[in-house]
């Protein structure tokens, strides 16, 4: 007869084995969690209780935050806004070199406020700088790097959609772990800028500067005030209605699709099309992320009835080993399942274990939910599973290699790493904003 | 009936969107009606709440048919293709019999709250059986929809850089 606690490392063992050998994430946790609770339970009320609890965690208000970011990123899209701002962007930069690189942080850090997701805003950078830094004769590197790079950016500077979802799962201050993203966000950023520079001022070559038509002042104030200055409405009713208290995250997130379609018809691009597109896109994207939503609240409670979180945690908290060790532990664990699962995924396997064991160490929750946020951003790239990687080989022309892309990733995943060492050392980097709510 | 079939999963799935759509106008009326001094509408968070399962459960089926459900690639893409095709039944069986069983006990459920007269007591009481219905019809639905593409010999999954959409 088993025990409690091993009941509940073989429910997590079955849940990695059945995804590992294919079976949709979702399904691989409700398979589990009908034979956890079984095991567990032995009876039919066991596993109706079970059924009854995995309405609980889906049936929340504050996830509704999670479609309306979806849908304000997908009809920012698929209106056209998104390629009004990057050809004002583009007007700005005049004839700087590597010109084209900076343009991607810019742009990716413009749509990672407004949309919220990493893999769209890869794919649609890659999609849109790649081919013209191949035809400016810039080395692969300079062209694939910032991509990757600023992708990522979009799971720290608010809206996150992950921001929210790991608020949600692990019961943080949803409004907290937005806004404290924001700064450490920016200082990413300004760090990815860094990496360009030296890179261009070390090989000037790997990114040629080249002549670009030049754009009058006059004109290059007509399209910031046109295709960017608008979308801080858009800002303003996400952030700016948080932080004054008008509307709750998730009451703000729908101010922001809102915002965005009246920006849209404003500027006539609110087709019917547009809109099919972008509902049909938040339908798939929120539609697997519920689902697993579902399975993984069951499976959060077995690991706690069966006694297995609380027994992990309280191993490691007697590890002989400081926090910071320890923290780095759990970074680590992170890097390494994101080598192979997708940030969800990660996110409903570790919080039972890891949101408790940063709690007995005494790290403030928000600040944690920023470095989690961090480890995942760097897993998206870690090389040889990172989603990011694959979906960046998907874009970048053709001959470019699995390598080639981890390479050109390397000093974006230094600066991530610097950054965590910046929240380790000064934690008010990630906590100072959420002193004024 | 095939037709009517593949209708209905899509007219669940257009449901869904339709859904979030309406979820967001009532939120934004909800706030705006709290600021102006207008009287709110007081169900706004339960309607919202239980929306967001139906649309889970709406969309789920769906999802399943285009293989959107997210897979780990760790092993999956390795398998030569004739492992992969046996490996792609006994998933596919698995999820099916999964979605089957689930949907049984929900409706043990559903029948119970029925039969008792429960109430799920949230900013507007409903009916407890409403929590369990649309897990009923979306696990149903789920698992004809797996044994469809058992059927078909189709694979079990697509991993989420082939989807190329995620958060």
């Amino acid at each position: 007869m088993m025990s409690e606690f091993e009941v509940g490392i073989l429910v997590f063992a079955l849940v990695i084995f059945l995804m590992a050998i294919g079976v949709p994430v979702a399904f691989a946790f409700l398979g589990a969690n009908l034979i956890g609770a079984w095991l567990l339970l032995g009876n039919l009320p066991g596993l109706l209780q079970m059924v009854d609890n995995s309405t609980a965690l889906i049936t929340n208000f504050t996830l509704v935050a999670v479609p309306m970011f979806v849908l304000m990123g997908s009809l920012l899209f698929h209106s056209g806004l998104a390629l009004r701002v990057f050809d004002a962007l583009d007007a700005l930069f005049g004839r700087l070199p590597a010109r084209l690189s900076y343009l991607t942080v810019a742009g990716g850090a413009t749509f990672s406020t407004l949309t919220g997701s990493t893999m769209a805003n890869t794919a649609m950078l890659g999609s849109l700088m790649v081919p013209e830094m191949e035809r400016r004769g810039y080395a692969r590197y300079m062209a694939i790097g910032p991509i990757i790079g600023t992708g990522g950016l979009a799971m720290l500077i608010p809206p996150s959609s992950l921001g929210v979802l790991l608020g949600s799962l692990a019961r943080l201050d949803i409004a907290a772990l937005l806004i404290a993203g924001l700064l450490p966000g920016l200082v990413l950023a300004v760090l990815y800028v860094l990496v360009i520079y030296l890179q261009a001022r070390l090989r000037p070559n790997a990114a040629p500067a080249y002549d670009v038509e030049s754009v009058s002042p006059a004109v290059k104030l007509r399209l910031v005030a046109t295709n960017i200055l608008p979308l801080g409405i858009v800002i303003f009713a996400v952030v700016g209605f948080i932080i004054l208290g008008i509307a709750t995250p998730s009451e703000a997130a729908a101010f922001g699709a809102l915002s965005v379609a009246g920006l849209a018809a404003a500027r006539r691009c609110l087709s019917f099309e547009a809109c099919r597109k972008a509902l049909l896109s938040t339908v798939s994207v929120t539609g697997t992320v519920f689902l697993l939503i579902i399975a993984s609240s069951v499976f959060s409670q077995l690991l706690a009835f069966a006694g297995t979180s609380g027994a992990v945690v309280d191993w490691a908290v007697d590890l002989d080993a400081g926090p910071v060790a320890k923290l780095l532990l759990m970074f680590g664990v992170l890097l390494l399942l994101g080598m192979f699962m997708d940030q969800i995924s990660i996110l409903l396997l570790t919080i039972p274990v890891f949101f408790p064991l940063a709690a007995a160490l005494g790290f403030d929750p928000v600040w944690f939910g920023v470095v989690v946020l961090l480890a995942l951003e760097m897993s998206l790239t870690t090389p040889p599973f990172g989603l990011l990687l694959f979906l960046m080989l998907g874009v970048a022309p053709k001959g470019t290699t699995l390598p080639q892309v981890a390479f050109a990733a390397l000093p974006y995943l230094a600066c991530d790493a610097l950054l965590v060492a910046l929240l380790i050392a000064a934690p008010g980097l990630a906590l100072y904003l959420t002193g004024f709510l | 009936m095939t037709r009517l079939y593949d209708r209905l999963i899509n007219a669940l799935a257009t449901g869904a969107g339709l859904l979030i759509a309406a979820v967001c106008l009532l939120i934004a009326w909800d706030v705006i009606a709290r600021n102006t001094g207008l009287q709110p509408p007081a169900s706004t968070v339960a309607l919202t709440e239980y929306a967001l399962l139906y649309f889970t459960m709406a969309a789920a089926p769906w999802l399943v048919r285009q293989r959107g459900h997210i897979v780990v690639e760790i092993l999956y893409q390795r398998y030569p293709p004739v492992v992969r095709r046996w490996m792609d039944r006994a998933i596919l069986g698995f999820c099916a019999l999964v979605c089957v069983g689930l949907a049984i006990l929900a409706a043990l459920l559903m029948f119970e709250a029925i039969r008792l007269g429960e109430i799920d007591v949230r900013s507007m009481d409903t009916p407890r059986w409403m929590l369990f219905a649309p897990l009923v019809i979306g696990f149903s639905l789920m698992a004809s929809e797996f044994a469809r593409l058992l059927w078909r010999g189709e694979p079990a999954g697509a991993t989420a850089a082939e989807r190329g959409d995620a958060l």
